[in-house]
């Protein structure tokens, strides 16, 4: 699956090469996080998904100008980060492969609510349109937010490059080394999830 | 025939514009006639766009400083 830098990927790579330092703030900004749910997902602990990060940075700064644009530069930062990963998950004997995390992850959202016929035998509970107040969104935001902690991982990945860190399918299938389809169903999953959870929460069923 | 079931698997496909040919038809069919699916997609809208608005803890400086430590040694390209 090819996702070749944009315009924006020639200028941000051409102010690196420069030693622009501001350029290489903002991009460990933006990135920083994505790298790190990618890690956790490979290694054994979160200070071995800090180190994998760090290693990541300094393996970017001395092969910048290696970069030829035939991905985005956040796939080829993502894919040196998931190689450095795996390499140190066989190290850990963590050597768990994304794609066999993913099994476990993709049977039906509630089954329960429907009925042999398929249709609903328990509907959406209906709520107002979305919350108005600062208030109510923040604290619907926050359920959201817990539900997320407790999502399998591998759809917890997913949903987190994709909706929070605003990655593309194109990059997520190409660092974790996924299907589109596989990348969907485990999106679809996480999100079906984070619903049932703004639903608990307009119900007042939340925990 | 298209059962609720089926559209709610198929709510991510049609954001990501996935869903093409009879299926994306029966989908968006099925869709008209179902408030409680249109329910179910409007709720999926809502948690993708709460999602979104969570706020992100910032790169801490130790990390950011260990990064542009690296940046500043590096030879200059020509």
């Amino acid at each position: 699956m090819t996702d070749a830098g944009g315009p924006d990927d020639a200028v941000l790579v051409s102010r690196l090469r420069d030693g622009d330092e501001a350029a290489f703030r903002e991009l460990v900004g933006s990135m920083h996080r994505g790298l790190l749910r990618v890690a956790v997902a490979f290694v054994e602990s979160p200070s071995a998904a800090e180190e994998v990060v760090q290693e990541t940075w300094l393996a970017v700064v001395a092969q910048i100008d290696g970069f030829e644009g035939r991905s985005s530069l956040r796939t080829w930062i993502g894919t040196i980060l998931s190689n450095r990963a795996k390499t140190r998950g066989v190290r850990d004997k963590r050597s768990v492969p994304f794609s066999s995390l993913t099994r476990e992850d993709v049977d039906p959202v509630e089954p329960e609510r429907f009925n042999a016929g398929g249709t609903w035998s328990l509907p959406p509970a209906r709520w107002d349109d979305a919350p108005e107040s600062l208030v109510l969104r923040k604290e619907a935001r926050e359920a959201i937010e817990r539900e997320l902690k407790t999502l399998p991982e591998a759809q917890r990945t997913v949903v987190v490059l994709r909706d929070l860190e605003g990655w593309s399918s194109e990059e997520v299938c190409n660092v974790l080394e996924i299907s589109e389809t596989n990348q969907r169903v485990l999106l679809h999953r996480g999100r079906q999830r984070l619903r049932g959870a703004l639903e608990r929460y307009h119900s007042g069923t939340d925990r | 025939m298209f059962l609720c079931r089926d559209a709610c698997e198929h709510m991510t496909d049609e954001r990501e514009g996935a869903l093409s040919g009879w299926v994306g038809f029966w989908y968006r069919f099925h869709l008209t006639i179902c408030p409680h699916c249109r329910a179910c997609r409007r709720q999926l809208d809502e948690a993708v766009a709460l999602s979104k608005e969570i706020p992100r803890e910032p790169v801490s400086d130790k990390v950011i400083d260990a990064a542009l430590a690296a940046f500043r040694e590096r030879p200059k390209t020509e």
